[in-house]
């Protein structure tokens, strides 16, 4: 062992500025979609300029490239320090970082290129999904290693916080993205139907709180006390924070299956513990707030404690609202609304921004070596975020209130108040140009801080000086905690056992065990999250998958049957233009939303669903009983022209679906993949299933031109195209299937002359 | 106990950062003692009237409500001449067309326009119709539908008494002759000649 060590610093600078970038660029992301969203052909009619293209790159360069690497930049800080030890290892650092930046530029790229499962916040594809499962597994081995080598005999608080959240993130990382490759850039999600559905939501709720919240609130125990030069309020607190926020957090993600198909219970449970959540999240607010006491000069000397402050107050402010969204009766006004989306960049990345920022500036000048260029930008850069984000918040918060409460008013004889849909994306277009205005807001803050972090970086020292550390022994052997004996004599037995376990002896003697304490960390995620996911997969119950041979499925859920050749690869146009960012997919259990949409959905009619695309909001209206709704040449005309069949419409043109061929040679791929997820189809089905494709798109073309008046189909410069051969037709087939199984008489089997070619023709 | 940890004795210390033996706050374990009481109040209110807790069963009295609403006042229609006609000739039951207009306008506007002159479906103001003779044609249109021409069937999409009110909705628009889609099909009679 050598005598003498120092820490790495030079990992930490490259973290903080990958941070910077990818915030940038992440943010100039976030504007362009608030743009798009309100002027949807802004800058040209390019698929990859839409919302549904760029919304969940910002979302996913938010979370995995800002916070993700701003992360880094504060565990590789703090973690040593806390250990007395440097990092385990440089070259493990090394790979981590430069890994992490090739991976989030090949996930932003396919992104791009539509490559995407369509699943919310588990976007990136099966080869960027493994690569970061890769990549993080190095983190955790030079984590987890430099835990093990450490001179300190305990853990610090941060330390237990970033342990929960490597290992938590790990499982919600592998579990949620369970897949089957289709190819090289496709693939379809392991579980189908409402199945998919919980594991989307579990993962997303997972992925919001444990690797955004739970490593940031672990930055805080380390950077504020330290920037305040005052000690964490409480232990206790500390324990009970972490302990009780995971099951809480991972239980409360059921409550957004409020008036969905899944099972009431789990709705009520979402409810119970969305509204206990508050409790671990405010003993976080609590012991921030309270370790400041005492520390006023400190305040308004260092700009970091000021981004704290601000960001604690925030974070408070999130878990109140999302324990009151939680509750059914503030559901109910919120839920699938313009707000439910922006949840989760609002809340959840709003505080951690500020919080991350914050330690930015903690961090900038020691390790560059300079002081910090101006505690005025620094200042000026907290109010312009601030209001940004408060601006994004209120703007969504409003267009949700407002949007839900025209979709839900009926008049006093019965009907809706506001039949045509439009109407409510009429109203909410003032809010969501403040919307622009905070995302601008942002942006100019986060300018101020690139710049200000980048003229304290053009003052630092020729060579870094390197502070090098006496190397320290292991901490002496000391013998293990052991359980006390309870002092109070004359009580029950439970009440003496109490006693001890809340002397936190146990937990004392946890800190010394870095893998013990990862091992608990894991059960404490596991239990929770197979609570949260039982409803698909509790014997009997009533969600309907894939899993059951499709005859099982006709005998007890009537005439569903699985998705034609063509319907499915519509589907896929469906998936890969990000249509689910604005349109939802499921019928909720409320009166005013069955008399626009019909019946409301039963967890059986997506059974043939990969992935499901429930979505989260309308902007544009639901599409889960969209076929037979319209004609086949409105839905053409539809697509290509928005704005013209509805005036007001703010849906980009897909007018380039019309043109783009249709592509069949994946069909065998993808029915094959789907045979070995769920016996959809037969070998016969996907032997014929190009030639029917083939039948059912020309078929399909022929109606529009009967219904277009006989007159064919004409491209923006005029030209006539036969659609019989393009991707459009595909996606109107799918649009046209919609919802319709339902309604449909049961087939008698082996009726039909076509039965052997796929079942669910018509 | 004290509440200022700079009086507690450290736990431990890392790095120059103390941890304080503070006790948890007494203001955070009330809030906890509050959420642990509405958790077990709200369990145990859903276990004893369990339809309060319910969505179904708030479905089902939103639904129950409404049919009683809608049905108390016309009670059921049949889709006959008489019962069509007498939404456009009795003036108490004049309000119910705008209760037709209301629903033509969710599910009817897309093709046939606002005020019936017409888009990619026809132009429903003037005299000529394709598919209607006479005026229960109307509603018996609205239950097979058109699918070939792209209209689709509202059997079960709508409630009788709805495509009854649609019906009459739309039979009232007739001679307005509305600027819209040019005439299709043929002239017919008016309603009151073309038999019931």
């Amino acid at each position: 062992m050598p005598s003498h060590f120092s820490y790495d610093e030079s990992i930490v600078r490259r973290f903080l500025w990958a941070t910077y970038s990818w915030a940038l660029f992440a943010i100039l992301i976030a504007l362009a979609a608030a743009l798009r969203l309100r002027w949807p052909s802004l800058g040209g009619d390019l698929p990859w300029l839409n919302h549904g293209y760029l919304q969940p790159l910002s979302n996913h360069l938010a979370v995995f490239g800002l916070v993700g690497n701003a992360v880094f930049c504060g565990v590789y800080y703090s973690t040593p320090r806390l250990c007395k030890s440097p990092m385990y290892s440089r070259s493990l650092s090394a790979l981590h970082f430069w890994g992490w930046q090739a991976m989030l530029i090949a996930g932003a790229a396919s992104l791009l290129l539509g490559v995407r499962q369509g699943r919310e916040l588990a976007e990136f594809e099966w080869p960027v999904d493994l690569a970061l499962a890769a990549l993080w597994l190095i983190f955790a081995l030079n984590f987890f290693g430099t835990l093990i080598r450490r001179s300190e005999r305990r853990l610090y608080i941060a330390l237990w916080f970033y342990s929960a959240a490597i290992v938590a993130f790990g499982i919600f990382h592998l579990v949620g993205n369970l897949a089957l490759p289709v190819g090289l850039w496709d693939s379809y999600p392991a579980f189908g139907g409402v199945r998919d559905v919980l594991l989307q939501r579990w993962h997303a709720n997972g992925v919001a709180t444990f690797f955004v919240a739970v490593p940031v609130i672990g930055m805080m125990y380390y950077f504020l006390p330290k920037a305040a030069g005052r000690p964490v309020h409480s232990y206790r607190l500390s324990v009970v924070h972490l302990w009780l926020w995971i099951p809480a957090a991972i239980l409360a993600g059921s409550h957004p299956s409020h008036y969905t198909p899944l099972p009431e219970w789990a709705s009520t449970m979402g409810l119970l513990f969305g509204t206990l959540a508050l409790l671990p999240l405010l003993a976080g607010v609590f012991n921030g707030l309270l370790s400041l006491r005492g520390a006023r000069e400190k305040l308004a000397a260092e700009p970091a404690l000021k981004f704290f402050v601000v960001a604690l107050l925030l974070f408070g402010l999130t878990a109140l609202e999302q324990s009151l969204f939680s509750l059914r009766w503030f559901h109910v006004h919120l839920g699938f609304t313009d707000w439910s989306a922006q949840g989760m960049q609002a809340g959840a990345l709003g505080w951690g921004l500020l919080m991350v920022f914050g330690v930015l500036y903690w961090m900038a000048p020691r390790v560059f070596q300079a002081p910090l260029h101006s505690q005025a930008l620094a200042t000026r850069h907290l109010w312009f975020a601030t209001a940004g984000m408060l601006l994004t918040a209120v703007s969504t918060y409003a267009a949700g209130f407002a949007q839900s409460g025209m979709l839900q008013a009926l008049s006093p004889d019965g009907q809706l108040l506001y039949p045509e849909f439009i109407e409510t994306v009429e109203r909410m277009e003032p809010f969501h140009l403040l919307r622009v205005a905070g995302s601008g807001l942002l942006m100019i803050g986060t300018l101020i801080g690139a710049y200000n972090v980048f003229l304290t970086w053009k003052t630092r020292p020729a060579t870094y000086e390197l502070e090098v550390h006496p190397a320290e022994p292991p901490p002496a052997t000391e013998p293990m905690e052991t359980r006390p004996e309870p002092t109070l004599t004359a009580v029950l037995e439970t009440a003496k056992k109490w006693e001890v376990f809340s002397t936190l002896w146990w937990h004392r003697r946890g800190e010394r065990q870095p893998l013990r304490f990862a091992a608990w960390a894991a059960v404490a995620v596991a239990l929770p999250s197979a609570v949260q996911l039982a409803p698909g997969w509790l014997p009997g119950s009533t969600v309907g998958s894939a899993g059951v041979s499709a005859a099982n499925l006709a005998a007890s859920h009537g005439p569903i049957t699985p998705y034609t050749p063509l319907e499915l690869l519509g589907r896929e146009v469906y998936v890969s233009e990000g249509c689910a960012q604005c349109h939802s997919q499921v019928v909720r259990r409320l009166w005013a939303e069955t008399k626009r949409y019909d019946a409301f959905s039963e967890p059986f009619e997506f059974a043939f669903d990969y992935p499901s695309q429930w979505g989260t909001r309308r902007i544009g209206p639901d599409l889960a009983r969209q076929g037979g709704r319209r004609s086949t040449q409105w839905l053409v005309q539809h697509l290509a022209n928005p704005a013209e069949s509805v005036p007001g419409s703010t849906m980009p043109a897909y007018a380039a679906t019309m043109e783009a061929p249709l592509d069949l040679s994946s069909l065998a791929a993808r029915m094959g993949a789907l045979r070995l997820l769920g016996e959809h189809y037969t070998e016969v089905d996907v032997s014929g299933a190009a030639a029917h494709a083939e039948a059912q798109a020309a078929d399909l073309a022929e109606v529009f031109v009967a219904q277009n008046g006989d007159e064919p189909y004409r491209d923006g410069r005029g030209r006539v195209m036969d659609l019989a051969d393009r991707q459009g037709i595909a996606l109107v087939a799918y649009l046209q299937r919609l919802g319709v199984d339902r309604f449909k008489e049961p087939e008698v089997p082996a009726a039909n002359a076509d039965t052997e070619v796929a079942r669910g023709a018509r | 106990m004290n509440q200022d940890p700079s009086l507690q004795e450290p736990v431990d210390e890392f790095d120059g950062i103390q941890i304080a033996g503070a006790p948890i706050p007494r203001s955070w374990a009330r809030l906890f003692g509050a959420g642990l009481f509405f958790a077990a109040s709200y369990l145990f209110l859903s276990f004893a009237w369990p339809d309060w807790a319910s969505a179904q069963s708030e479905y089902e009295r939103a639904e129950a409500a409404e049919i009683e609403r809608q049905f108390a006042e016309i009670g059921r229609l049949e889709p006959d001449y008489g019962t069509i006609t007498s939404f456009f000739t009795d003036p108490a039951k004049e309000k119910w067309l705008s209760v037709g207009m209301g629903l033509f306008n969710v599910h009817c506007a897309t093709c046939h326009a606002r005020g019936g002159m017409g888009l990619s479906g026809p132009n429903l103001t003037d005299d000529s119709y394709l598919r209607i003779k006479k005026l229960t044609d109307i509603p018996a249109l609205l239950v097979t539908g058109a699918v070939a021409a792209g209209m689709p069937a509202w059997e079960g999409r709508l409630s009788k008494n709805e495509m009854v009110l649609v019906s009459a909705y739309v039979a009232s628009l007739r001679g307005q002759n509305l600027e819209g889609k040019e005439a299709q099909g043929t002239i017919i009679p008016s309603w009151d000649q073309a038999g019931r």
